[in-house]
């Protein structure tokens, strides 16, 4: 077998010179030259807004040109969808980077390289008919095998158990079963034991999985012909993780399976932020088995300095990174996106009284108006992130844990409209995401393309639309499964153009005769029963942001979680959202909201903003998640960082005023909120 | 890796579930033979369509494409699976998402779909094509570079190979250079630094070749001078101050590299030179550009480190004297066990032919018999043959022989005399075996079961071949008389009777009295008869031999005539003596022993046939005068074939009816191959 590093072509000076005229890229420093030179397995710590994603692209646009085989190919994997999204658009605008979209490179999730390569072919083999990957989809299928009562007696039970129906989960190839790493709490004779393993298996026979069971058939694959990983080595020489931070133990232990960082044959190149490593599942097992970064120095590269920020931010956030960024800490050696814009700002911390959020987000829209003029605010999006951002209306203000999520700054926010969600709980989400894809990227067939896809999930809900999934465009599918049938076809037509092109309002009146149509046009996919009885799925979700104070009133920005500030004539949006969904994006201004998990978040991170503690330093383990929240935060802004304490945190040992000053030596700038309004101290 | 296995099923002649073509293929040369109209071309296309082909021909799939059932309707879905096997860690890497798993095989499913969307192909999608990997189709579908990757290499049937070698856009010889990995080494051109001397020039690539011819021309003085006075006594009298026009002399190309390079190649012819004295010796013929084009498309396949190295090639014999299709048959079974020396591969060849010299050169499990839409692969384990029948036969399955593959109906047999009177005989009864398409093989003394074994499959409940196949055999047990008459015993008492040497029977041999002798000459005759099954039917003399048994049932006269003629050919050959003499003499001499027989009938034929037994009067000359003597009959006028066929033995007359079971009508003349053109 031929050592890998002949395999990935030798990356010269001249490349790099070309690739940064190609890309338009700053001088390289000398770490960010060695990622991209490198030929050996590697581990890149790179800092928030130091260009990881441009690097990796630009690496892989110097590879693409000089790629010499036909049938071995470049892997390159992320976490998410929105990081392989991002890679895939980026290599898309040039010439040479369209190359490496298509066979025999590969450009994915880890769950998707597992779908692809392990589990999919392994359950072809064994008979299993296009599966249905999808937790939703599954665990109503689930659900449906049993009798109503017979479903009560297994969740009634679970419930007491502390766990839930919706955590059943296969564990192994022949399909034994857990909650999600947790035994099943009772033993195989009892009653919901049975109940439980009937559903599992007439879902499984049926064809419909978990996300996550997807890395048991990659096991299984591997556990019944071990070359695959060697297989996989031929066809991958080179593997490029990004987002490694981020992987799971589950994730981790396949990669380090397949993809070992000990073997010749093979170049891992791992690319993350140690310091970001915050997870959408309060469950999920970071990976342990592979830690990264690697323990060996002479493994590791870091890079440092951000373009994102200046030095300003860079020293605000500094401390909350928990390993230290370099040597000398995180740098800032921006911001250079927008011109006109001031050099430094006034990085204020908005304190607010515990029983009132009332004027927060306006004290920070007003501060974002006079602090930038409207063509620097064209240019950059104003955020207000929390950690905790379900809902929990039954947190009244006065209670001890408010404000403890996002909705406590603004009732009109829902947690489940959050656009990275690839699963919405409900149609109307589907719709009011395609709105938001046309109205944002101006294009209109992604927008189609994710209504196709709510209603090919909306006709597996139904009966069976596995015919449905064999073509790569999900409209294109559609279309073809109609095409005898005129009447609906025409239907699905007319509503796609009400609802992408005449933008008729989305209210819950309108909602009803698309709510027709729809259902319609999924009875047909499937040949399910005219009427089925479905579904919440259909329904009109409870909370309507249009509804609520602040939100917006014209059709065409009809983006939800968006807060509307004005000042005089001008206008702010503050885009709300979780600190998890604006990973990996840059902002004009940032304000981080308190939220309570199992504590006041500002309260447990005082000490690291008053300087009194510095990364890890002795963290437990909930502190540690707080850091890696706040820090993820913190370094989004690439002009200015706001933070919104609650009165109560700053009240100790030390006196209030006390507090003020530390932190106004330290950079900040200090607004109290009373009675809706802020007093600046200083 | 190589296409272990293809599945075809409403596509042209073939059908859905039982009418469904299944074959499985060997990893190095397969040859599909058969007759016209047997499907041996569609199974070429279903690869084609399935695999796609490198000269990336442009396939359209036509309204006949789907199959028309038995009733007529015609069906909406065409199916093709080829599978893949044997594929080495780097290909089973390179397909690793749309490999399937059974027991412990890996194997590459290739699911072909065309599903006819309307009546009429006129419409803008009329037909929809899909192509997916894994069981049933359900793995991911194969994008455009794998596909590329699985393509075959094909060479149509009557291939004007001198019009592929020949330059021109997108020549087939420009395709294959491109893919010579070789094709782009050398030195770019570089104006700072022109080529010093004659060894920078030789180091130069392709392009950098033309780059500096197109730098030498632009400063040729012919050129230079031309151009100039273009521009400067004419062009700049036409143009306005300030607009000023300018000419310049370049030889057109233009481009990328990659396009620029293929116009180079496209500029590019392959001839052929006379080997000894390099002189390009005029035109060569068809036949000679053909091994040529066959050669390149190896070159190719046998280079190239990636992809389906399998090439499909419709009548290789196309163009080709019988002795080069047999050394063309050796050099491509050697190409396809030869492991290629830099690709460490080696090719697999799926051939489709009409010739019985390449079938015969062919070994005979690469075989695959096509009949009636149904392929019998004749690899062991399938038919009823036997290790040593393998070995056996192809050492003695010779060209002539190897025509049983393409027959409507053989009759195997065991001398000349069968093989040159059958023919008149079947004719007189009103059989013209050739008009039938039936073929028959002379396999001399031995091996008749062997041959015959070939139709027979080894499954009993297996579809079996259509073609009827006799084995005419003779029952070699004398009437008691003959051991005497023939010298071979003196009297009832001699001792040869009990010699364990003797190596011959007579009625008596098999017991006493007459029923005893009945029972024990049946089983006699279904011994010889007990490998008979399936479309094979042995059919065994009534009597003795074919002479004795003519003679006995009403042809006496004629066959010793004939042997008369026979023990004189010499003569007659030499025009010492006259035929009707011989004749006139043997017409006596049969009289005289016809009366002194008494009419004890086997005696008087045992007399006949003495005269090919002890006198030796070769049994294939006696035969060709006895086809001259029946055929004379024939044209007598108010010949009633009835009454002829009465005349000859049972035996004969059953081998001519088995034979045309199947083919009740004469086939349709040959309708060739323009049905697949």
């Amino acid at each position: 077998m031929p050592e890998a590093s002949s395999q990935a072509p030798e990356i010269t000076d001249a490349d790099i010179d070309w690739v940064r005229a190609l890309m338009g890229l700053e001088i390289l420093d000398p770490p960010r030259r060695t990622f991209l030179a490198a030929r050996n397995t590697l581990d890149v710590s790179a800092c928030p807004g130091s260009g990881k994603t441009t690097l990796i692209v630009a690496k892989l646009a110097i590879l693409a040109r000089k790629w010499p085989h036909r049938t071995k190919g470049i892997c390159v994997l992320s976490h998410t969808n929105v990081a392989r999204e991002e890679i895939q658009r980026r290599l898309g605008s040039t010439v040479v980077g369209q190359r490496l979209l298509d066979y025999p490179h590969f450009i994915d999730t880890i769950h998707g390289f597992v779908n692809r390569f392990l589990a999919l072919p392994w359950l072809n083999s064994k008979g299993f008919p296009s599966p249905t990957i999808d937790n939703d989809v599954t665990t109503a299928y689930r659900r449906g095998v049993l009798a109503n009562a017979d479903y009560r007696t297994v969740q009634n039970f679970l419930t007491q158990k502390h766990s839930s129906f919706d955590h059943l989960q296969i564990c192994a190839h022949n399909l034994h079963f857990d909650l999600g790493g947790k035994p099943f709490p009772a033993g195989p004779n009892a009653k919901s034991f049975k109940l439980a393993k009937q559903a599992i298996e007439t879902a499984a026979h049926a064809g419909y999985f978990c996300y996550d069971e997807m890395f048991v058939w990659g096991h299984a694959l591997l556990a019944n012909f071990p070359a695959v990983a060697l297989w996989l080595r031929h066809r991958f020489p080179l593997v490029i993780i990004d987002e490694m931070q981020d992987t799971f133990e589950a994730q981790g232990a396949i990669l380090q399976a397949v993809f070992p960082r000990t073997l010749p044959d093979v170049i891992v190149q791992r690319v993350g932020d140690p310091n970001q490593a915050i997870f959408d599942d309060s469950d999920a097992e970071p990976n342990k088995s592979d830690p990264f970064p690697d323990s060996d120095p002479t493994r590791c590269v870091d890079i440092p300095s951000s373009h994102r920020f200046g030095p300003e931010i860079a020293a605000l956030a500094s401390p909350f990174a928990v390993a230290p960024v370099g040597n000398h800490g995180l740098c800032g050696i921006g911001p250079k996106a927008i011109t006109g814009a001031p050099t430094t700002c006034d990085h204020a911390i908005f304190i607010f009284p515990s029983n009132s959020t009332v004027g927060v987000l306006d004290a920070y829209g007003k501060h974002v108006l006079t602090t930038f003029d409207d063509g620097t605010l064209a240019k950059g999006m104003v955020t207000a992130v929390g950690a905790v951002h379900q809902d929990a209306s039954d947190i009244a203000p006065g209670h001890d844990q408010f404000p403890k999520s996002v909705p406590h700054y603004w009732s009109g926010y829902t947690a489940d409209i959050c656009r990275k969600d690839p699963h919405p709980k409900s149609f109307v989400q589907y719709v009011r995401a395609a709105q938001a894809i046309v109205r944002d990227g101006h294009d209109l067939a992604p927008g189609v393309e994710r209504i196709a896809s709510g209603l090919v999930r909306l006709a597996g809900h139904i009966g069976n639309a596995g015919q449905l999934k064999r073509k790569a465009r999900t409209h294109r599918a559609i279309i073809d499964a109609l095409e005898a049938n005129t009447a609906v076809l025409t239907t699905y037509r007319q509503m796609i153009k009400k609802v992408l092109i005449d933008w008729i309002p989305l209210t819950e009146k309108n909602w009803g005769t698309v709510r027709t149509d729809i259902l319609a046009i999924a009875c047909a996919l499937c040949d399910g029963p005219t009427n089925p009885n479905v579904i919440n799925f259909l329904e009109w979700p409870d909370t309507d942001p249009s509804l609520a104070v602040g939100a917006s009133t014209s059709a065409h920005d009809a983006s939800p979680n968006v807060y509307h500030v004005s000042h005089g004539n001008r206008r702010v949006n503050i885009r709300l959202g979780s600190i998890h969904s604006v990973k990996g994006q840059t902002h004009l201004a940032t304000l981080v909201l308190n939220t309570y998990w199992h504590d006041h978040s500002f309260r447990r991170m005082l000490p690291w903003l008053l300087g009194d503690k510095v990364n890890e330093g002795g963290a437990k383990v909930q502190d540690r998640k707080r850091l890696l929240q706040t820090y993820v935060a913190m370094t989004r802004p690439s002009h200015m960082i706001c933070l919104a304490v609650p009165y109560s945190i700053c009240s100790g040992a030390k006196s209030f005023s006390q507090h003020i000053a530390t932190l106004s030596a330290r950079g900040w700038r200090v607004a109290e909120i009373i009675d809706g309004a802020p007093v600046w101290h200083g | 890796m190589y296409l272990s296995s293809i599945i075809i099923r409403n596509f042209r002649q073939f059908g859905d579930g039982d009418a469904a073509l299944d074959i499985t293929f060997n990893s190095g040369v397969t040859a599909l033979v058969g007759r016209n109209d047997s499907g041996k071309s569609a199974v070429i296309d279903a690869i084609r369509y399935a695999l796609l082909t490198r000269d990336q021909e442009f396939i359209r799939i036509q309204p006949e494409d789907f199959h028309h059932d038995r009733m007529g309707k015609q069906a909406t879905d065409i199916f093709i699976r080829c599978k893949m096997s044997g594929l080495d860690d780097n290909e089973k890497g390179a397909f690793a998402e749309y490999l399937s798993y059974e027991g412990n095989e890996v194997s590459l499913l290739i699911n072909w779909t065309a599903k006819r969307l309307t009546e009429s192909p006129g419409g803008r999608r009329w037909i929809d094509v899909s192509v997916r990997s894994g069981k049933d189709g359900a793995g991911p579908a194969l994008e455009a570079s794998v596909r590329q990757l699985l393509s075959s290499t094909y060479l149509r049937p009557l291939r004007d190979a001198e019009r592929e070698m020949s330059p021109g856009r997108s020549s087939r010889l420009s395709q294959i250079l491109a893919n010579v990995p070789e094709i782009g080494q050398g030195d770019d051109f570089n104006e700072a630094a022109l080529p010093v001397n004659a060894e920078a020039v030789n180091r130069l690539s392709l392009l950098g070749l033309s780059d500096y011819l197109r730098y030498s021309i632009e400063r040729h003085e012919g050129i230079s001078s031309a151009e100039d006075a273009i521009n400067t006594q004419y062009l700049s009298l036409l143009s306005l101050t300030g607009d000023s026009l300018r000419g310049k002399i370049d030889v057109t190309e233009g481009g990328t590299s990659e396009s620029r390079l293929r116009q180079i190649l496209e500029r590019l012819e392959l001839g052929l030179l006379d080997a000894t004295s390099g002189s390009q010796r005029g035109r060569y013929g068809l036949g000679s550009n053909n091994l040529l084009y066959m050669a390149c498309e190896l070159l190719l396949l046998g280079r190239e480190p990636e992809g389906l190295p399998l090439l499909l090639i419709e009548e290789p014999e196309a163009h080709l004297h019988p002795q080069r299709q047999l050394r063309l048959m050796e050099f491509l079974t050697k190409a396809a066990t030869n492991i290629a020396k830099h690709t460490k591969r080696t090719v697999q060849i799926i051939l489709s032919t009409h010739s019985p010299n390449l079938a015969s050169k062919i070994p005979l499990q690469n075989i695959v018999i096509l009949d009636e839409s149904r392929a019998f692969p004749l690899v062991r384990g399938q038919t009823r043959l036997e290790t040593s029948d393998y070995r056996f036969l192809e050492r003695f399955l010779d060209v002539t022989k190897a025509n049983l593959f393409f027959a409507h109906g053989v009759i195997v047999v065991e001398g000349d005399a069968e093989a040159i009177l059958l023919p008149v005989l079947a004719n007189l009864m009103g059989t013209d075996l050739t008009e039938y398409g039936i073929s028959i093989v002379n396999v001399g003394s031995t091996g008749l079961r062997r041959f015959s074994r070939i139709f027979q499959r080894r499954d009993d409940g297996a579809p079996r071949l259509s073609v009827p196949v006799a084995c005419v055999a003779d029952f070699d047990v004398m009437p008691d008389c003959a051991p005497e008459i023939l010298g071979l015993v003196t009297g009832k008492d001699d001792p040869t009777w009990h010699s364990p040497k003797r190596r011959w029977k007579a009625v008596c041999d098999f017991g006493g009295d007459d029923n005893t002798q009945k029972q024990e000459l049946n089983n006699w005759r279904t011994r010889l008869q007990s490998n008979d099954g399936q479309s094979v039917k042995t059919f065994v003399a009534d009597h003795w031999t074919l002479e004795y048994d003519l003679a006995f049932c009403g042809l006496a006269e004629e066959v010793y005539i004939a042997a008369s003629l026979a023990l004189k050919d010499d003569a007659l050959s030499e025009e010492r003596k006259q035929r009707a003499e011989v004749e006139a003499t043997a017409r006596t001499a049969y009289e005289e022993m016809e009366t002194a027989a008494k009419g004890n009938h086997a005696v008087l034929c045992t007399q006949v046939y003495q005269l090919f037994h002890s006198r030796r009067a070769s049994k294939a000359i006696g035969a060709q005068y006895l086809a001259d003597i029946l055929a004379e009959v024939g044209k007598a006028a108010g010949f009633d074939t009835a009454a002829f066929a009465a005349k000859l033995p049972r035996y004969i007359v059953d081998v001519i009816a088995h034979v045309r079971r199947s083919a009740s009508a004469p086939p349709a003349p040959d309708s060739g191959n323009s049905s697949n053109a």
